[in-house]
C-alpha cells in the first residue's frame, strides 16, 4: 500500500471509528454498552436491600471492600422484572464518575461497531424510558438496542444513590 | 309488481353488521341529503354495471324492511326489497372478540331503519326517472384515477385492503423476528430487519379499532405489510388475495381528519381501503398521532 493509500485508510478510520460494545440479554432483547464504561462482570450474588432506597435501586453489593449499588435495569427500563438463575450478571459500570452495578438476564459478547453502522433509534413515543437509548444496530442478525449509560440516572437520582 | 331484491337483501346478518361497521367508519357530512343516502345503502357494483338509478327508498311502518325502487323500470315500477334482519335473530351468532364489531352489530337495526332520513312516503309524487350510474360520494385519492388493485388482509376478522401500487412489501413477523424496544406506546410492536429497512411495526388493531382493544391480537400477527417504501408496517394475521376495483367500487372517504388512514370502503368485499400516505403521516407525526387521534 502506498504511503497515500494508507494516509486515506487512517483519515477514514479517524472520521468512522471502531467501536467496541458489551451485549447483554434483558428481557429477551440484546443491548449493547460502551465496552469503555465496563470495569467488571460479576456472577450473581446477593444483594443487599437497602431500607428507603429509591425504586429503581435493588441494594448494595460488597465487591473487594468497597460498596456498589446496584441499579434494576428492568425497572428502569420498564420491563418485567426476570428471574434469578445461573446466568445472570451483575455488570459494574463507570458513569459519570460513579461506579454502579447493573443487573442483566446475562451478558453475551464484546462486537465491534463503526459509528455509522449506529442508526438512530425508531423512537415513536414521549415515555421517560425512552432516552435510554442512544441508537439501534443491526448485528448477526439481531437488532442490537444501544443504551445510552450517561442518561441513565438523573443529577438528582445521582445525588439520592450518594445519600443513601 | 315484480320484486327485484337488492345485493342487501343477499347478506346475511354478519354481513350486514360489518356494512354498517364500515359505514360508521365512513363518518359522512351531516349534511348530505336523503337520496344520497340511499345510494349509500344500496350501492353495489352491479348498480354501475346495470346503469340502475335507484329513485327512491322505503321504510315499511315495523321499521324491518326498506323497499328500494329502480328508476329505469318504470313502467313495471319494480320494486327494491331490501330486507334486515332482526338483531337477535342474527347477530348472536357472530363470533368475534372484537367489541368494536359487536358494538357495530348491535346498533344495526331500529336506530338506523327508524331515522327520518330514510323514510320517504309512499304517496309522494314520483321523481322523474333518472338513468345515471353510481357515482362515489367523494374524489377517489390520485392512485384511483383509473382501476386499481388492492391486497387484502385480516386484522382481529376485520377485513382490509392496501393499493398494491403503496405495497412496499410483505414480510413475515414471527416474535422472534420483532425486536421490543423499552419505553414505546403500546401500539409499537416492535422492530424488524427487513434488508435494508428497520421496520417500525404497529399493532394495527389499536390503530383501526382502539374503543376495546386491549392488544390480545398480538399473538395472532404473523405478517407485516410495509406502507409504501416507509419504514413504517401493519401487523396483521393473515394475507389474502388481490382483488381489482374501479373507483366507482370504493366509497371514499369525505372527512379524513378523524381517521387519516381511511381511503374508504367497498361494500362488495366488506372492506376498508388504506389511505397509505395518510397512515405514514400518522404514524410519523411528532406529536405521537396516536394519542391525538385516538
Amino acid at each position: 500500500m502506498t504511503t497515500i493509500g494508507r494516509a486515506l485508510k487512517e483519515s477514514k478510520q479517524a472520521e468512522d471509528p471502531m467501536l467496541q460494545w458489551v451485549t447483554f440479554r434483558l428481557e429477551n432483547e440484546t443491548y449493547g454498552v460502551n465496552v469503555m464504561q465496563i470495569k467488571e462482570v460479576l456472577r450473581y450474588t446477593e444483594i443487599a436491600p437497602v431500607p428507603g432506597a429509591p425504586s429503581f435501586v435493588l441494594g448494595i453489593i460488597h465487591l473487594r471492600g468497597m460498596v456498589v449499588t446496584v441499579i434494576d435495569t428492568c425497572q428502569r427500563f420498564d420491563l418485567p422484572s426476570g428471574d434469578i438463575n445461573d446466568a445472570t450478571r451483575i455488570m459494574i459500570v463507570e458513569v459519570e464518575g460513579h461506579v454502579i452495578g447493573i443487573l442483566v438476564d446475562s451478558v453475551s459478547e464484546v462486537v465491534y461497531l463503526r459509528q455509522s453502522e449506529i442508526e438512530a433509534t425508531p423512537n415513536v413515543g414521549n415515555d421517560e424510558s425512552s432516552k435510554f437509548i442512544q441508537g439501534v444496530c443491526h448485528k448477526n442478525d439481531t437488532l442490537l438496542i444501544l443504551v445510552d449509560l450517561d442518561r441513565l440516572l438523573s443529577d438528582d437520582e445521582w445525588s439520592e444513590i450518594g445519600s443513601m | 309488481m315484480k320484486d327485484l331484491k337488492t345485493k342487501d337483501s343477499t347478506m346475511t346478518g354478519p354481513q350486514l353488521a360489518v356494512q354498517r361497521y364500515l359505514d360508521d367508519l365512513l363518518q359522512e357530512a351531516t349534511d348530505i341529503n336523503s337520496s344520497d343516502q340511499i345510494d349509500g345503502q344500496v350501492e353495489d357494483s352491479e348498480m354501475g354495471d346495470q346503469a340502475q338509478g335507484i329513485q327512491e327508498i322505503k321504510t315499511d311502518s315495523d321499521s324491518k324492511g326498506i323497499e328500494t325502487r329502480s328508476s329505469e323500470l318504470e313502467s313495471e315500477e319494480q320494486l327494491l326489497t331490501t330486507e334486515v334482519i332482526p338483531e337477535s335473530e342474527s347477530f348472536h351468532s357472530i363470533e368475534t372478540s372484537f367489541a368494536d364489531f359487536e358494538a357495530a352489530i348491535t346498533d344495526v337495526p331500529a336506530a338506523v331503519l327508524s331515522d327520518s332520513e330514510y323514510e320517504i312516503e309512499a304517496d309522494e309524487p314520483e321523481p322523474e326517472p333518472e338513468v345515471r350510474k353510481w357515482v362515489a360520494k367523494t374524489e377517489p385519492l390520485p392512485w384511483a384515477s383509473g382501476r386499481f388493485e388492492c391486497l387484502l388482509f385480516y386484522v382481529g376478522g376485520l377485513k382490509m385492503a392496501v393499493p398494491l401500487i403503496e405495497l412496499g412489501g410483505i414480510f413475515q413477523s414471527g416474535g422472534e423476528k420483532l425486536t421490543s424496544i423499552f419505553g414505546q406506546p403500546d401500539w409499537f410492536m416492535g422492530v424488524a430487519n427487513v434488508g435494508e429497512f428497520n421496520l417500525r411495526c404497529v399493532d394495527t388493531a389499536r390503530w383501526v379499532m382502539p374503543n376495546h382493544y386491549k392488544g390480545e391480537l398480538k399473538e395472532n400477527f404473523k405478517f407485516v405489510i410495509q406502507l409504501d417504501r416507509s419504514d413504517w408496517a401493519l401487523a396483521c394475521e393473515e394475507v389474502a388475495e388481490a382483488i381489482s376495483l374501479e373507483p366507482s367500487q370504493v366509497k371514499w372517504r369525505s372527512d379524513r381528519s378523524k381517521r387519516p388512514w381511511l381511503a374508504g370502503t367497498v361494500i362488495d368485499h366488506m372492506c376498508a381501503i388504506l389511505d397509505v400516505q395518510g397512515f405514514i403521516e400518522l404514524l410519523d407525526d411528532p406529536d405521537n398521532g396516536f394519542k391525538k387521534h385516538l
